[in-house]
């Protein structure tokens, strides 16, 4: 990917999450993790495209599309979702 | 396609595949939302047909709610002008009952061309009116993506009927009325 292609892919995740930053002050309060991690799996699809990946970042963008949309219809689920997602990228801090 | 099992199979589709939808389809759909009723029959409804890439993306990129890579997007715009005019301190609620009603003809439109589909509301209003050149007081209130269906369209889930059912009188929990 060039530099002008990552400033494109970042500009459009910018505007996602300012987008997001904006209508979450009237939106369901459980949009808000959601759009962190769906945030995150974006940012993780663009590393991937830079070359940048140590196999937990694939792992966590797989789960986080896998389980993103549990929350509409299973919070509880969803939530289970989200301490997955922290423990998997927690272990490979150290 | 039966209208009964249409309303019953329909779901809304966020994961697409990359084929274009002919443009004879696209004004079919922008027909069927035309026809929709109007309250008040103020007809306050615009609609904005995108399918090049770039500005998809862009809208793609103001809109949270909007998942997959549609190939097309239907804006519905609501001129608040026009709807204040013709329905004064209630034209803003007509203009948007109409635009919900324009909606869900488009998406049984849709699902009866084989056609997948999401409407989206958690989008910035502003911004997509000024990237699609609207004019202020015409006002995008839903966007819905378009594309053919990747993958299977999963399950709706609702919930139970019978405890959002009422005849004849509101039943309260724990009465035997119904």
């Amino acid at each position: 990917m060039s530099s002008a292609d990552l400033r494109g892919e970042a500009h459009k995740l910018l505007c996602y999450m300012a987008t997001s930053a904006r209508n979450l002050v009237g939106e369901p309060p459980m949009y808000g993790p959601f759009r962190l991690v769906d945030a995150s799996s974006r940012l993780i699809d663009i590393l991937e495209r830079q070359g940048v990946d140590d196999g937990t970042l694939t792992e966590a963008r797989a789960l986080i599309e896998e389980k993103k949309y549990l929350v509409m219809n299973d919070e509880d689920a969803f939530v289970e979702f989200l301490d997955d997602l922290v423990m998997l990228l927690a272990r490979s801090l150290v | 396609m039966d209208l009964f099992e249409a309303i019953m199979e329909r779901r809304s589709v966020r994961s697409y595949q990359g084929r274009p939808i002919p443009v004879g389809d696209l004004e079919r759909l922008v027909k069927a939302a035309h026809w929709a009723p109007s309250a008040g029959n103020i007809n306050p409804r615009h609609f904005v047909t995108v399918t090049e890439p770039k500005i998809v993306e862009a809208i793609k990129a103001l809109s949270p709610g909007m998942f997959g890579g549609p190939v097309a997007v239907i804006v519905l715009c609501s001129d608040r002008a026009k709807a204040e005019k013709r329905a004064s301190s209630n034209g803003y609620i007509y203009s948007i009952m109409d635009v919900s009603m324009s909606a869900q003809n488009l998406l049984l439109a849709a699902h009866a061309l084989g056609i997948g589909a999401c409407v989206v509301r958690s989008f910035h209003a502003k911004a997509v009116g000024s990237l699609l050149g609207c004019p202020e007081h015409v006002v995008p209130e839903l966007l819905v993506a378009l594309g053919y269906p990747q993958g299977n369209l999963g399950q709706g889930i609702r919930p139970p009927l019978e405890d959002l059912s009422h005849n004849e009188r509101w039943r309260q929990e724990g009465s035997s009325h119904e």
